[in-house]
Order: structure tokens, then sequence, then C-alpha cells
């Protein structure tokens, strides 16, 4: 046991014992009081809503500053299983959320034209059949497909079968079961998830001030944010600001110059077209990513609406073309205006700086070609609570949050750039420069290593893992050399029946599951009535 | 794609013995045919007489070549154990007496990681003892074995004993487990390589040659013949070691690790005796003094010199390089075994063909090199300040600062590692997580006294280790 004296001296108060000594932090005067997030939109709310979770309102008083008149940008419907987990920590009831934001189920991303035109191909939130004689599934099925015994990967995973066949079921927490070998994720109303969020942070004390902020005060030696001033004359001082401004990044980069790394050499995408439509080709559990000449379109469906946008190149295609490009690739009549966001992707050289932390689109822009915006912030959120810093602004707390959500934004940025870079289009500049560009040396790193032996690199920070970029490499056509030997303890005919018994139990699987609008209808009433699709 | 043919371990240590039996086992098709033939070219270079430790995760190795426990038991004189007990390696303001187990500290009650709140404990209380919170600890500390438990709800669900084991039988045990291995005896005296510049074949004194198209050297003459570069570990300096039996002096499934000035004393119990191990630096203590630190068994035992650090690769070509004859350290971390197996499991992950594929060996090298370097790290915490890396100030300043451990890739010690090492050696989080202010004080403190209380109970319930060791000693007397 240790028997801690304490002892306030000279040196600020320690306590000690035998096998050592703590220095306490006089916490009452350390600790942040005041924290002002700057912008509403998913990112502001989600920190509101996560911060007033954990925090004790008595001890840390939250407010959140935004403005009517400043449209947030509202893309990122779509997502990634992690924001189960992140809904279940702040307690929120599935059925409820999904009702809330109009959400509908996502098993993953299903990719046209990528690879080549013609090509399609799902990036599931799911495994690829079982390891089998301490060999990974995928590297029997590159020997059973280089035999010919085996057909497209995606008719070995159940979460694939499910996209292909329009059918949903919830997972099974079982490992026998053939059903513990997916994850859902959801697609909504970002601006319905942001209102919903908004509810549960007031809830929980955050108090919400309508107004555009029209000067930022620094500290005149150490360049702190002090305080900020709206247009109604009010003048909010807080320790820590959490910029949610969006590209704009008000404190971030308009106050503190922090400075950005461009990364658009690599993804030259830089415009995006969005609008709303009615959705006429039914429910299916995915998001889908058709490339075009130029970038590519999303289409996301929700409950009530159909999401779409065409993200795509100013350098490449006029913003006229790609309007029309858009709207002449839509299945229904139009709900809304097309919108035109401009973006330069790439992150902020520190997300972090002095008491300022950007979060969301303030932070850096990454496409949304695999639903990463909303895990991001999550993902900041998350960070930002573990390295939760004093008024003293340590080094240490903000050096790790930077180096983490660098690796992570990098990581994530090598796994887009395969898409593009994996592909043997030759139809237009676009692709031939995609094609042929110099890539990052760790994804050159990683795509060698898959060429010759199949191998996925497993980093302890990497939020894509094996599964996900077999699908890519699989899916846009790039095919090992070789594979595991070891797949050879396996002989011809228990490769083959290995590859004919997965198949048929993912098939029989999916055959007894309802279709995705019969769930949906019936996990939530009223979902995926006929009226509500045309309205 | 072509399968290698021949495969040819060099070595007769215990590193060429587990990758035979790995090797062996893991390239026999189902059906009992074999992929690639694998021979041990068993040389004939010392063995050092030793015991060496293993976490946990050594049972899958084991029972990936058939061993069950009870065989390690009765023919490598295996006995579990649950920790070490250090002593005398405090930062100089404390005794540096503590535990490491294995097996994580408390369960969570919120967001924050569960150490914060020993940090919140102290400084809401004046006193908080760690190993309270640690079943494994408790275990170890009371001189109680348990089975491993499976039950998720029981707060023993996380714990495991690891292994210690005499490397002399060990090898022979593994031998026995190498079925499909061809064995070649000889003395080393040359090798050859082909026109691309691998290695194609090795001679052995007396004018044999063993032709293979890939080489294991767990011996390190190969290694070293190719002039493989080594790079000394900074600021790890001991380099002899010399290794003693004696009767058993402690009841309970534990190691004792001992800081002397120039050097550490390990004891840990195995079948039959307990193997004392005094490791040191030259240059702090001479041959005399060392062999008088261990008393009338010192006189004659002989001594190990080694220098601490790796080769700059571990895969070069078509040779792979394991055990000693890849890196070298002091052993203060138990790391022998289990850097042994993490480097056969990522050579069959790797598995070449008879192709020339570099990318493989990058790969391999650029994960094993770096966990050397995190190992070696781990080890480098253990002493004074001066010995440090800058990566492990980053983790001692972040530690202390807010009761962060960083995790980085290729990590090859746990988070409970790391804070059993940090804490134990005096280094204390000046701040803990905020998320817990946010609970009732009141009743936080009474569920930390519930668990502690649950841990006690949990433990006083289960048998002593002396009568387990007892039973295992008899089988194994009985046996031999």
């Amino acid at each position: 046991m240790d028997n801690y004296h304490i002892n306030k001296g000279g040196q600020g108060a320690y306590i000690e014992s035998a096998r050592g000594r703590m220095k306490v932090t006089d916490c009452n005067d350390k600790k942040i009081k005041r924290v002002l997030i700057v912008g509403g939109g998913t990112s502001g709310w989600i920190a509101a809503a996560s911060l007033s979770h954990l925090y004790n309102h008595a001890d840390l008083n939250i407010r959140l500053v935004e403005s009517q008149e400043i449209a947030t940008v509202g893309v990122g419907e779509a997502t990634v299983p992690h924001i189960r987990y992140f809904n279940a920590r702040l307690g929120l009831d599935e059925r409820e959320f999904m009702k809330s934001t109009q959400a509908t189920f996502k098993l993953g991303n299903e990719f046209r034209n990528w690879g080549r035109e013609g090509l399609r191909y799902a990036h599931p939130f799911g495994a690829f059949g079982e390891s089998v004689a301490g060999v990974g599934f995928h590297h029997h099925w590159v020997r059973a497909h280089k035999k010919g015994l085996a057909s497209e990967i995606g008719d070995y995973a159940l979460s694939v079968q499910m996209m292909n066949k329009g059918r949903f079921a919830l997972p099974d927490k079982d490992p026998q079961s053939v059903l513990s070998t997916f994850s859902y994720a959801y697609q909504f109303d970002a601006y319905l998830y942001a209102a919903y969020l908004r509810k549960y942070s007031e809830a929980r004390g955050v108090v919400r001030t309508e107004g555009k902020v029209t000067h930022v005060e620094q500290h005149p030696e150490t360049g702190d944010v002090t305080a900020i001033q709206l247009a109604s004359g009010e003048r909010i001082v807080a320790d820590l600001f959490i910029d949610c401004t969006g590209f704009h990044g008000l404190l971030i980069e308009q106050t503190l110059k922090t400075g950005y790394e461009d990364w658009s050499h690599w993804l030259p995408n830089d415009r995006a077209w969005a609008v709303n439509c009615e959705i006429r080709e039914g429910h299916l559990p995915l998001t889908r990513n058709t490339a075009h000449k130029v970038g590519w379109q999303w289409r996301i469906p929700l409950q009530h609406r159909l999401g779409n946008g065409y993200v795509h190149s100013s350098a490449f295609i006029d913003e006229q073309d790609a309007l029309d490009t858009l709207m002449n690739n839509l299945e229904g009549p139009t709900l809304t205006e097309p919108k035109l966001l401009k973006f330069v992707t790439g992150k902020r050289k520190k997300q972090w700086n002095k008491n300022v932390v950007a979060i969301g689109l303030s932070s850096g822009f990454l496409e949304p070609l695999e639903s990463t915006s909303i895990h991001l912030i999550h993902l900041a959120v998350t960070n930002l609570v573990e390295m939760f810093p004093d008024k003293d602004f340590r080094d240490e707390d903000r050096d790790e949050y930077n180096r983490i959500m660098s690796m992570e934004y990098t990581r994530v940025r090598d796994f887009l750039i395969l898409h593009y870079h994996a592909t043997e289009r030759t139809d237009s500049e676009f692709w031939n420069y995609c094609r042929t560009m110099e890539i990052p040396d760790a994804l050159k790193y990683e795509m060698d290593l898959f060429r010759q032996r199949a191998v996925v690199v497993n980093y302890k920070q990497k939020f894509f893992l094996e599964p996900s970029w077999l699908s890519v490499y699989f899916g846009q056509g790039v095919m090992p050399d070789s594979y595991d030997p070891l797949s050879e303890r396996l002989n011809d005919a228990e490769l083959e029946a290995l590859m004919v018994h997965t198949k048929s139990r993912i098939d029989q699987a999916v055959d007894a599951m309802p279709s995705n609008g019969a769930f949906l209808e019936a996990y939530c009433p009223g979902s995926v009535t006929p009226e509500k699709a045309l309205h | 794609m072509t399968a290698l043919r021949h495969l040819v371990i060099i070595g007769d240590s215990y590193a060429a013995w587990m990758a035979a039996a790995f090797l062996g086992h893991s390239l026999k098709a189902l059906d009992g045919r074999q992929l690639t033939q694998v021979s041990v070219v068993a040389t004939d270079a010392p063995q050092s007489r030793r015991a060496l430790s293993a976490p946990p995760s050594f049972r899958a190795f084991n029972a990936r070549i058939g061993l069950n426990e009870a065989q390690l038991f009765t023919a490598a004189k295996a006995l579990p154990f649950y920790g070490s007990q250090y002593d005398g390696f405090g930062d100089g303001t404390g005794s540096g007496a503590f535990w490491r187990a294995f097996g994580d500290y408390g369960v969570r009650l919120n967001t924050a990681p569960f150490h914060h709140f020993l940090t919140w404990q102290a400084q809401q209380t004046g006193m908080v003892d760690i190993d309270d919170y640690a079943p494994a600890v408790k275990l170890a500390a009371s001189g109680r074995f348990t089975p491993p438990v499976s039950a998720m709800e029981s707060p023993l669900s996380g714990v495991g004993h690891g292994l210690n084991l005499d490397t002399a039988a060990y090898r022979r045990l593994l031998k026995t487990a190498s079925p499909m291995v061809r064995v070649i005896e000889g003395t080393l005296s040359g090798f050859s390589r082909d026109e691309l510049g691998r290695v194609s074949a090795i001679q052995l004194e007396g004018g044999q040659t063993v032709e293979a198209d890939f080489f294991i050297d767990a011996d390190g003459w190969l290694t070293e013949q190719r002039n493989v570069p080594f790079v000394a570990a900074v600021g790890l300096s001991h380099d002899r070691a010399i290794e003693v039996g004696a009767l058993h002096a402690d009841e309970r499934a534990a190691n004792h690790i001992t800081a002397v000035d120039g050097g550490f004393m390990l004891r840990r119990p195995v079948g039959g005796e307990d193997r004392i191990r005094l490791v040191y630096d030259s240059r702090q203590i001479d041959t005399d003094q060392a062999r008088n630190l261990l008393g009338d068994m010192g006189a004659e035992a002989e001594i190990e010199t080694f220098v601490q650090g790796r080769r700059t690769a571990f895969w070069q070509d078509n040779v792979l390089s394991i055990g000693e004859a890849s890196g070298v350290l002091d052993g203060i971390g138990l790391h022998e075994l289990m850097f042994v197996q993490h480097e056969l499991t990522q050579f069959l992950a790797l598995f070449p063909d008879q192709e020339s594929r570099p990318e493989l060996a990058r790969e391999y090298n650029r994960v094993l090199t770096q966990s050397f370097d995190r190992t070696a790290d781990f080890a480098r915490l253990h002493y004074a300040e001066s010995g440090w890396s800058e990566s492990v100030r980053q983790k001692v300043s972040y530690f202390r600062s807010r009761g962060y451990i960083q995790m980085l890739d290729d990590e090859t010690a746990s988070e409970a590692d790391f804070l059993s090492l940090l804490w134990g050696r005096g280094i204390r989080p000046e701040r803990y997580d905020r998320t817990i202010d946010a609970l009732d004080k009141a009743l936080t403190l009474k569920r930390l006294e519930q668990m502690r209380n649950i841990i006690n109970h949990e433990i006083n319930r289960l048998p002593s280790f002396a009568v387990l060791r007892q039973q295992i000693e008899q089988a194994a007397s009985g046996r031999a």
C-alpha cells in the first residue's frame, strides 16, 4: 500500500510515499472551465454532444456559437460502422436515432467504372470467407482464381451478397454464425443529425448562441485565442476553442495562420455539385459511387430522398459541364437546387494549434469517397477527450493529438489515392493523370507488397483494414503475382470444396433474409412507404 | 509460383529447434505430404545451460507444434508463473519494489482507461495500491494458482500464466516434436553463392555440402560470414551473464528481478530448482565480483559474453537470421521466446517461394526490426534515464504529464506492462482523465472498493501454487 503524505511545499504540492512521489496539479486553478465551439453543423454538434455527455456540466461550461446565415456543408451523409459505437457511447436509441435523421442501413460502398469502365465491385463492411489451414481466405481465393476454380471475390462475402441482393438483417454476435461476418453503418440527413445532436447537447447544458463572429481576440504575448465578439456586440471568453467553422477555418487559419498541407496533386478533385432527388430505384443498403470521365458521382439513399453529388476536378472539367453530368445522371426529379462546394484536399499542418482544436472541415478535407468525414470528426473528438488539456496547454497533449490525427488522415488519404491510381482507364486526361501520377511512398510500398504476395500491411493506427484493401485491389483488377504458399496445404479438390461451401453457406443465409426495404419498414415504421419515397 | 524445395535451418539452439518444429508442422500438408523439405544442420556450437521465460501467448506456439502443457512440465522442466517481483528499480525517489504480471489493472468505469482512477484515488484519499486492482499480481504475490478462467464476468478472465523452462530440456523436447525434419550433424566450414549472390549451399567439415533454396540462421555463423551489419543498442550496457541453479526459495508462481549495482539478478523457478542469472556490465562488475555475488555456485559457472544490439536486416536475400543471430538484449523484459515466436509467425505470414521477392524481406525487416527496437525500449525503461532513447523519454513524459500510455506500431509489450513498469519505477501521472470528475465521488470510491474486494475474494478461494508445483515436479521426476 502506498500511503501518501500530502506535502504542500514551495515547489508546488506533492503527495509522497515510500514508492513514489506524485505532483498534484492544483486542479481547480488549472482546469479548463469554458469551452467554446465556434460553428455548428455536423462537427460542432458532434463535439458538443460528446463533451456534454462526458464532462460535468458544473465543471465545464460548453457553449456553441453558430449563425443561421452561414450555410453548413452537410455532406458526409454516408458513414462507416464506427458511428454505431459512437452513438452507443452517447446512449442513443438506434430506432429513435434513425427515425429522427431519416436514416437507412448501409452495408458498404458500391463502386462502378473505377478499375475500368463497366467494372463493378463492392467494398463491404465485412470479411471475405474464413481463414483455413492457418491461411487467410483471400490467399486460397487467389489460388483458386488462378486455377479457374473461383468466381469473383464478392461471392464469398456475406455482406457483398446482401448488397447485391438488397437484403438486410442485423449481425449476430456469435462468432460461429456466418451472420457475425459483417457490420453496418447508416446513411442519414446530416442536417437532421446535427439537429438531433443539438437537442441532445442542449438537454445536457450546452448553451447555443446565434450570431456571426466579427472579431477574434488573441493574447498579446502567447497568441492564444482569448475571446470572440459577435455582431450583436456580445463578447464570449473561453479557455479552449473548438473551430468547427468549415473550410474557412476562422480560428485555426484566419486567426492563427496554421498553414495547410495541400494534397491535391494526389487527389485532384476540388469541386462537388450536390443535389437531392426522389428515390426511384428502391432501397438498397449501400452507397453507390460511380466514376465518370472526370471524378465520380455519389448516390446515397435516405428514407425520404436520394442524396446525389458529383465530385470533380476544375482542372479537367468546367462547372457547367460538371453540373450537366450530374443532372443527366439522376434517377428522379430533383427536390433541391444544385449546390456547388469548393475544397482543397489536404489537412491543416497542425489540427490543434495553441488553444484551438480544429474539428471537421476546418481541420482538413478528404473527399467522401469512402464516407470518412463523420468518422474523422468522431475520431478527433475521441482523441481530444483522451488528451483533454488544462489551462497550461502542454505540448505533450497537443503533440500526441497532432501525431495521431495526422497519421489517420494520411493513411485514409493513401487508401483514397489507391482508388484513382489502380485503374486501367485511359478514356480521359483525368484518368491518365491519376493512373500515371507519382504516389506517396507508403502507398507504393503497400501496393508493391500486395502485387507480390497479396499481403496487406498491418499498422496499429490504420482505419481501413485488410478486407477494405482487398476489396479495392481485387475490385479494381490488381491481382497479386503470388499467394501464400501455405495455401498448398489444401489440395485442389479441397480448395474447390472450400470455394463451393463458402459460397453456398452465404447464399443460403442471404436468401433467408428480408429485403432491405422490408426490414427498414419493420424496424422504423413509415420509413420507406411509397409516398415518402416520392417526397 | 513454385514452392521452396528445401529449407535448411542452421544451429542447435532453442531458436533453431523452435523453427524446426514450427516450420515442420506448418509446411506439412493436411494429408501428411510435405510442401517443402525442412532440414536442420545441427552445428556443434556450445549451447549455454539456461532458463527462459515466456508470456501466456507462448501456449499458442506450443499448441501449434502439438505440445501441451503437461509435456512441457514433464519434459522441458517448465513451471507456470504469473509475473515478476522487482526490487531496487526505483528512480531515486522510491524503493523500486513492484510487480509486473500477465494481466490488466481494474475494469473500466467510464471511457477513461482504468489506471486514471489510480491517480484519482491517490489524489482523493492520499493512498492507493496499484496491485489491489491486478488479479495477476495478487495471484503471484499470494502464491496461488488457477487454470485459465474463460467466464467473462470473472475478474480472473484476463489473467494467464506464462512459463519458465529449461532451454536444454526444451530443445530436446522440440527435437521429438519435429518429426518431418531431417537432421544433419556437422561443423560449418563454408558456403557458396549462386550467380544472383544468394546462398546456394553450405559446406560442412569433412566435405559434405548441403544445398537449399532458403536458409534460416539460428546459429549466427552464416549471418556473420555474410557481413550483415550489427548495430549496438545504445544505452543498454550489460554484456555478461552467469547462470547457476539453486534450491527453490519461494513457494509462489513468480520470478524475482533484483537490481544490483552494475546489473540485475533474475531468479526463476523451473522444474526441480530455481535458476539464478546474474546479468551485468563488465565495466562495473569484474569476474570475481560477479562470481561472489552468486556465492558458492558461482565459482565454477561459465561466463557468457554478449553485445546488445541487432543486425540491420534480419532477412537478406534467401537467408533469415533468428533468435540471437538477429539480435541480443539482456533479457530483463523476458522477451527471448516471445521474440522467436514473433519472428517465426511473421516469417510464415510472408513465406517465400522460389522467386526472388525483395518486398517480402523488406516488410519482414520493417516489422521485426521495429519490434526489436520497441523491445529494447522496454528494457531501457528499467534503467537510469541517461540510457533512455528519445522514444522512451517521450513515453515517460506523456505518462508523467497525464497518465497517457503511448502505444506505437509493433509494440511488443502490453499497455499493462508499461503501466506496471512506469508506476513501479515511481513515475506518477500529474493529472488524471477529467471525465472521472463527472462521476459521483462517493459512488466511485465505493465501486473501487468493491473491485478490490471481488479480486481479493476470488483470489483467496484459489488453491496454493505450492501443491501444484509439487504435483508437477513429482510427475516429472516419475517420468525421468
